[in-house]
C-alpha cells in the first residue's frame, strides 16, 4: 500500500502548496480576534465582524493566489469531510453555549459552576481538535502548532486567572501574525507572471 | 504478435506498462491530475516544474490519447485553462499503478 501512501502524501503536498499563502490563517486569526473583542466589550457585533472576512476568502484567493500559483479544485469528498468536521465542532460549541447560558434548570448548580469556570478550556480543546483534524486531513503542519497554541495559552490563562479576552486576543493575534508573515513570504516568492504569458 | 515477438513470461508485467504514462514528465502530470478534480495550466506548471512549452506538448499527447480533457473558461473575464483526467485517463493511471506494483513485487520475490 506504499503507492497509496505516496499518492496521499502527494495530495497533502498539493494542499500545502495551495494554502501556503496564509489566507486561511489571516481569516482564522480575524475570527478569533473578533471572538476576543466580543468577550472584552460584550458586543456580539465583533463576533460577526470577525467571521465577515470568510465571505472574501474566494475572491481574495482568486485575486492573490490563483494568478501566482494557479488554480486547483480538490475533490468534493475531501472538502465535505473537512467541512463536516468544522461544522460539527462549531455546532457542538454553539450547543455548549446554549446549554450553559439557557439551560440552568437542566444541569446541577455544581456542574454549572464547573462549566462557567472551565468553559474556555473546553473551547480550547474543541478548537485544538478542530485544528488537529484539519491538519491530519490536509497535511498542513502549522495547524498542529495552532492546536498546541490554543491548549497552552488557554490553559495558562485559566490557571493564572487572566481575563479570557486577553488570551483569546493573544491567540488570535499570533495566528494573524503568522498568516500575514506567510502572505508576505508568498508574495515575495511568487511574483505575478508577465501579462502576455499569464494564461495559457 | 508471433511467439518470437511476444515478451518472455517474466517480462509480461513490464510490457503491460503504458509507455505513454511511463515517461517521467507525463507521469508527473498524470499523478497530479489523479489527486485533484481539476487544475489549471499555471498550477500544473508550478507543481511539476515543467516549462510552459514542455507542459503544452505533453498535455497535447495525453489529450490525443484521451487521458485528459482541456477546457477553457472565463473567471472574472480572465481566461482559465482547466485540465482534468478523463475516465480513460483515470483508469490508465490506476492500471499503471497496479502494473508497477506487480513489477516491483515480482522483482522483490526474485
Amino acid at each position: 500500500m506504499s503507492q497509496d501512501q505516496d499518492f496521499k502524501r502527494l495530495q497533502q503536498k498539493t494542499y500545502q502548496s495551495y494554502h501556503q499563502d496564509g489566507l486561511i490563517d489571516i481569516i482564522i486569526g480575524l475570527a478569533i480576534i473578533g471572538f476576543g473583542l466580543n468577550i472584552a466589550f460584550d458586543n456580539s457585533a465583533f463576533l460577526f465582524m470577525g467571521w465577515l472576512p470568510i465571505v472574501f476568502y474566494v475572491p481574495l484567493k482568486n485575486r492573490i493566489t490563483v494568478p501566482r500559483i494557479g488554480y486547483v479544485k480538490f475533490y468534493a469528498s475531501n472538502k465535505l469531510v473537512f467541512g463536516l468536521v468544522i461544522t460539527g465542532l462549531l455546532v457542538f460549541m454553539a450547543g455548549l453555549f446554549v446549554f450553559v447560558l439557557l439551560g440552568p434548570s437542566i444541569i446541577s448548580d455544581c456542574m454549572q459552576d464547573w462549566l462557567r469556570q472551565y468553559y474556555m478550556l473546553i473551547i480550547a480543546s474543541i478548537a485544538a481538535l478542530c485544528f488537529l483534524s484539519a491538519g491530519l486531513l490536509t497535511g498542513i503542519t502549522r495547524l498542529y502548532v495552532y492546536a498546541l497554541l490554543f491548549v497552552l495559552i488557554f490553559s495558562a490563562g485559566t490557571y493564572l486567572e487572566i481575563h479570557p479576552a486577553i488570551y483569546v486576543l493573544l491567540t488570535g493575534s499570533l495566528i494573524e501574525a503568522a498568516g500575514i508573515w506567510l502572505m508576505i513570504v508568498f508574495l515575495r516568492k511568487y511574483q505575478l507572471p508577465a501579462e502576455e504569458n499569464a494564461h495559457e | 504478435m508471433s511467439d518470437r515477438d511476444s515478451p518472455p513470461e517474466d517480462l509480461q508485467p513490464i510490457s503491460d506498462i503504458d509507455p505513454l504514462i511511463h515517461a517521467p514528465t507525463r507521469l508527473k502530470i498524470m499523478a497530479y491530475l489523479s489527486i485533484v478534480e481539476s487544475a489549471d495550466f499555471t498550477f500544473l506548471m508550478r507543481q511539476t516544474g515543467l516549462t510552459r512549452g514542455n507542459l503544452s506538448v505533453n498535455l497535447r499527447k495525453l489529450e490525443e490519447a484521451g487521458y485528459v480533457s482541456i477546457t477553457k473558461e472565463f473567471v472574472d473575464r480572465i481566461p482559465r485553462t482547466l485540465i482534468r483526467l478523463t475516465n480513460d485517463g483515470r483508469q490508465a493511471i490506476q492500471e499503471y499503478r497496479e502494473n508497477m506494483q506487480t513489477v516491483l513485487s515480482e522483482l522483490l520475490r526474485d
